[in-house]
């Protein structure tokens, strides 16, 4: 019997009332002065023992009632054999989890994990139902509850390893609710994996399973198997913009020491061969020369050209194209009677920004009165110590943003707020009001940081209190509009750093200056990669431009940067560009992608590594997608340590989360099961009716 | 004239004998006084029926008179002793024979709601004495349990007042009570007529208190007995299991009261009734007194009595 309610159980405690009821009656039963028992009677002790068991009975009555009372409100279910709802305990309910993640790859885990299943089914009785569970970091029920052996073998058979990481917590999750609608008694789940130790994740810690419910691993996984795998590529772009270069650098990580051949493919042609000596549990870097960078798009690959455990994951791809970074407008002020200032008033972000190769941008540098006609090139426009915005910049600036565009504005010792706000009212994620000096003799302080804000989120506890340190002299009052972030706040809550949507832009207003002359942060380690991540994130280029990994769902617009207009197309005027776009996968297998799952989730799940091919109105684009380079770590973990570590529960405990999953007949099944309690609550009510009775009885006859 | 006449003039003056209302005074005289008082006021006429000062006849002298009562100036004159006697004067000589056994400390509800046994008795007697005093009698006092504690013969000295107030003060009920042994004792020294008042709850069996008194019964006295229960033990309501304990015998009885309640009623009242009886064969006054009761009624059997006796 297990209980619905079982901390009601608790309420047994609510037996000591009768007892003290009792045992205070017997405290009265104690001594009274009396002038004399002269006149009374000895009772026999026989008679006395029969009084004590009349009350002895109703004690008994009494607590036999208040346990009835707190059993029902426990809410007790038997765990009976209800053919219905709990189907023979003679037949079992299995669930088959089978790793098919990357991992399984490595050898012959795979095969073994096929034959160990193929085994279980083989097992398989009359009655016994089995669900058969693929599962790397997300879990596919390849069958529903099935009693075919036949059919659940061929199913096996057919079954292959993904390229996906493993996550064992969601497996185990999905099949303790299968299991809870499950119509058997007996109930198991078996684990078929290499129980990768990395596919045990902290997240998982807390997960439940019924107590009722057998937990048998599987371990397919050898002792030893070496493997080395790229852990990690970067790609950088070097030369001038007429001659660019590329230099690719890449970190691999091994479980054994040997000396590996790497090669680096571009467009399908050897481009550089080198041989690297690797340790084991540290990743070695490993730079490629730079070389000449063709035009339009150029597809790497990175092999390690050695055959161990896991193949996979000794390729990596990267895909570049030149003509397809993104650029920022730098727009500065020329008109400074101050030729220090003219100097010095952009040289910090001037230099900021055009320092690394990494940048995803390339930087280009005007004067705010010759800004370009055209801003559509341009992925944000970065606006430094500007007097004022001539007016037709102004204008387009508003439609460069509610395109999608980014804007940051540093003010400065030449800004006019006046003159700002009139011509960027629409944009300003505040009113400026006016120019503050920091008070006297003093300095102000950064006070606050959203430190969750994507542009901080790369920095270190030690490099926030950089910010925290940097003395600002003068900043411009700002008062922020409303739905403005104030992602910077100087003392006393002073805006610093204020982000507003428009339209599908982001407008960054800094309210002191990025040159030196009103604060010291230019001169900080932190000024570069915040002004690098100011940037991209005004180009939404945060979290990373790096290429997706399996199993990851990627925006359709970073297949293809045609692709969201054409699905603009395709909503406004029904099916006619339906076969606009082709999508292949790195196999070469076209995927299909209708119309109306584009439009209603422009997502596509990547399963493969390599190079996903798109086509949208005759511009061809690539995406490289590699391996989740965790996978890559053979580790295994101790399967029992893994079971140890799931909170097991009691099924009572699972039944209101799968109301939904259980059938109308099981639930009126399992509300019969759970009916013990009227049973109770009718026989404690009896029993008081009772009680009653003979107390009055046992009263009237004493007196 | 009965004491049931009293008891309709007096009634809206109880509240002045009423035990619960004693109890908050200390003083034992005063007590006395209060109730006595209380008492004649409500009587509307004095109660000092046959007593007068009025020169009644000289009589011969005979031997056993007091030598003081002989008139002095007769004497002179005729050469013959004669004693004055007085219309009404009766020289009543009273005793009061108070139980003071460990019973007698039982008090089924704490002060100031009621009062011991012990206490309801001393008020008794005090105001009997009181009383007593009033009416120009001689009070003595014997305070006994198994044996005779203290003794006081009747004065008629208002000093000798104190003497009994002071005794009354000072009883402390502990030991077993036994009538027959102290009372008999007390029997033999006794040689005038008189009356004998016995304040006791009467726990003895029924034949050794019915001869204890009637010792005194046949020596001529006139005798009361008053006694004096609680109302606990005139109605045993006591519930559930009760452990009783003896306040004399420190013996002990577990009894359900339910069950013992029946029992026990009948074998008091047996017990009450048997004594009444056997009091009215013998020409004794019983009066049951319950100490939720105003003491008046004590005096009311008294004035009773004293009046039989002139």
């Amino acid at each position: 019997m297990n209980f619905l309610n079982p901390l009601f159980l608790l309420g047994a405690l609510a037996v000591i009332g009768p007892i003290v009821v009792h045992l205070y009656r017997r405290q009265e039963a104690r001594k009274i002065p009396f002038s004399s028992l002269l006149f009374i009677t000895h009772m026999p002790s026989r008679s006395w023992r029969r009084l004590r068991l009349r009350h002895l009975l109703l004690f008994a009555m009494r607590a036999i009632a208040v346990m009835l009372l707190v059993f029902a409100f426990a809410r007790p279910y038997l765990a009976t054999r209800d053919p219905l709802a709990a189907g023979s305990s003679k037949h079992k309910s299995v669930v088959l989890l089978v790793d098919n993640s990357l991992s399984m790859q490595a050898g012959d885990r795979f095969e073994r994990a096929r034959a160990k299943a193929l085994e279980l089914i083989a097992k398989l009785r009359e009655g016994d139902s089995y669900f058969l569970v693929a599962f790397s970091n997300s879990s596919r029920v390849l069958s529903q509850p099935h009693s075919n052996r036949e059919t659940l073998a061929a199913l096996v058979r057919d079954m292959k390893p993904s390229f996906r990481s493993t996550d064992f917590g969601q497996a185990l999750k999905l099949a303790g609710q299968l299991l809870s609608s499950a119509p058997n008694e007996t109930q198991e789940i078996h684990l078929i994996s290499d129980f990768q130790a990395v596919g045990w994740k902290q997240e998982a810690v807390g997960i439940t399973i019924p107590k009722t419910v057998t937990l048998i691993s599987h371990p397919v996984a050898d002792t030893k198997e070496h493997n080395a795998s790229i852990a990690r590529v970067e790609v950088a772009e070097t030369g001038d913009r007429e001659h660019p270069k590329l230099k690719v650098a890449i970190g691999i990580s091994s479980n054994e020491e040997t000396k590996l051949p790497v090669r680096l493919e571009v467009n399908g042609k050897v481009v550089d061969e080198k041989s690297v000596e690797v340790k084991t549990g540290r990743t070695t870097h490993l730079e490629f020369s730079p070389f000449p960078l063709a035009a339009g798009i150029n597809r790497g690959k990175i092999s390690l050209n050695r055959s161990d455990a896991l193949v996979a994951d000794n390729t990596a791809f990267f895909v570049v194209n030149p003509l397809d970074r993104r650029k920022l407008l730098l727009l500065t002020d020329a008109d400074s009677q101050n030729k220090y200032v003219r100097y010095t008033g952009d040289l910090y972000i001037r230099k900021a920004l055009s320092a690394g190769n990494g940048a995803p941008f390339d930087v280009v540098v005007e004067e705010l009165e010759k800004a370009p006609s055209q801003l559509t090139p341009y992925s944000a426009v970065l606006i430094v110590n500007p007097a004022t915005i001539p007016e037709r910049l102004g204008e387009r600036l508003k439609s460069f943003v509610a395109n999608g565009g980014g804007l940051i504005l540093g003010l400065g010792e030449r800004s006019n707020v006046n003159l700002l706000n009139a011509r960027l009212e629409e944009l300003l994620p505040g009113k400026l009001v006016r120019k503050r000096q920091a008070p006297a003799g003093g300095l102000s302080l950064i006070s606050s940081i959203e430190k969750r804000h994507n542009i901080f989120r790369v920095f270190e506890p030690i490099h926030q209190s950089y910010f925290l340190t940097t003395p600002f002299r003068y900043y411009v009052e700002a008062t922020p509009a409303m739905g403005t972030a104030r992602l910077m706040e100087l003392d006393k809550g002073a805006p610093l750093l204020l982000e507003k949507t428009v339209g599908k832009g982001r407008v960054l207003l800094y309210t002191s200056s990025f040159a030196t002359d009103w604060n010291d942060l230019p001169l900080k380690s932190v000024f570069l990669p915040f002004c690098h991540e100011l940037v991209k994130y005004a180009m939404h280029l945060e979290g990373g431009s790096d290429s997706p990994r399996v199993g990851e769902s990627v925006p359709v617009s970073k297949l293809n940067r045609n692709f969201e207009k054409a699905l603009e197309k395709v909503s406004g005027r029904g099916s006619a560009f339906s076969q606009a776009w082709k999508v292949s996968a790195p196999n070469g297998k076209a995927i299909e992608l209708s119309e109306e799952e584009l439009v209603g989730s422009p997502f596509l799940v990547v399963e493969e590594p390599g190079f996903y091919e798109t086509e949208v109105w005759n511009l061809k684009s690539y995406m490289a997608v590699n391996l989740d380079p965790a996978e890559s770590d053979l580790a295994p973990l101790n399967p029992e340590q893994l079971i140890q570590s799931i909170e097991r529960t009691t099924k009572a405990d699972q039944v209101s989360e799968t109301v939904g999953l259980i059938s109308p007949e099981q639930r009126v099944a399992s509300e019969r099961r759970q009916s013990v309690w009227w049973y109770l609550v009718v026989a404690a009510l009896m029993l008081l009716v009772a009680e009653s009775i003979l107390a009055n009885r046992y009263t009237t006859t004493e007196g | 004239m009965h004491a049931s006449v009293f008891r309709s003039q007096t009634k809206s003056k109880t509240r002045f004998l009423d035990p619960s209302v004693l109890s908050r005074i200390r003083n034992l005289e005063l007590i006395a006084r209060v109730v006595v008082d209380g008492f004649i006021s409500g009587l509307h006429r004095s109660p000092n029926l046959g007593f007068s000062l009025d020169f009644a006849e000289y009589r011969q002298y005979m031997p056993g008179d007091d030598v003081r009562r002989i008139d002095w100036k007769v004497y002179a004159r005729s050469d013959r002793f004669y004693v004055k006697e007085y219309e009404g004067e009766t020289n009543t000589y009273v005793n009061l024979l108070l139980d003071i056994s460990g019973s007698m400390a039982y008090g089924s509800r704490p002060k100031p709601a009621g009062v011991t046994k012990m206490e309801y008795a001393s008020y008794l007697a005090a105001s009997l004495a009181y009383f007593a005093q009033r009416q120009k009698d001689s009070v003595g006092l014997v305070t006994f349990d198994n044996r005779i504690v203290e003794r006081l013969p009747p004065r008629c000295r208002t000093a000798h007042m104190n003497s009994i107030l002071h005794v009354l003060d000072r009883t402390n009920p502990s030991d077993r009570s036994e009538f027959h042994k102290p009372l008999e004792a007390l029997a033999k020294t006794i040689r005038r007529r008189g009356i004998v008042v016995l304040i006791s709850d009467l726990y003895a069996p029924t034949d050794e208190v019915i001869k204890s008194l009637s010792l005194f019964r046949f020596k001529g006295n006139d005798v009361i007995i008053l006694q004096v229960l609680d109302p606990q033990e005139l109605e045993f309501k006591f519930t559930g299991g009760v452990r009783l304990l003896d306040l004399e015998t420190k013996r002990e009885a577990v009894i359900s009261a339910e069950q013992a309640r029946a029992d026990y009623l009948r074998q008091m009242t047996e017990h009450s009734e048997r004594i009444k009886k056997e009091c009215g064969i013998l020409g004794i006054d019983y009066a049951l007194l319950s100490t939720a009761q105003p003491l008046d009624y004590a005096l009311y059997s008294y004035l009773y009595t004293r009046q039989k006796s002139m």
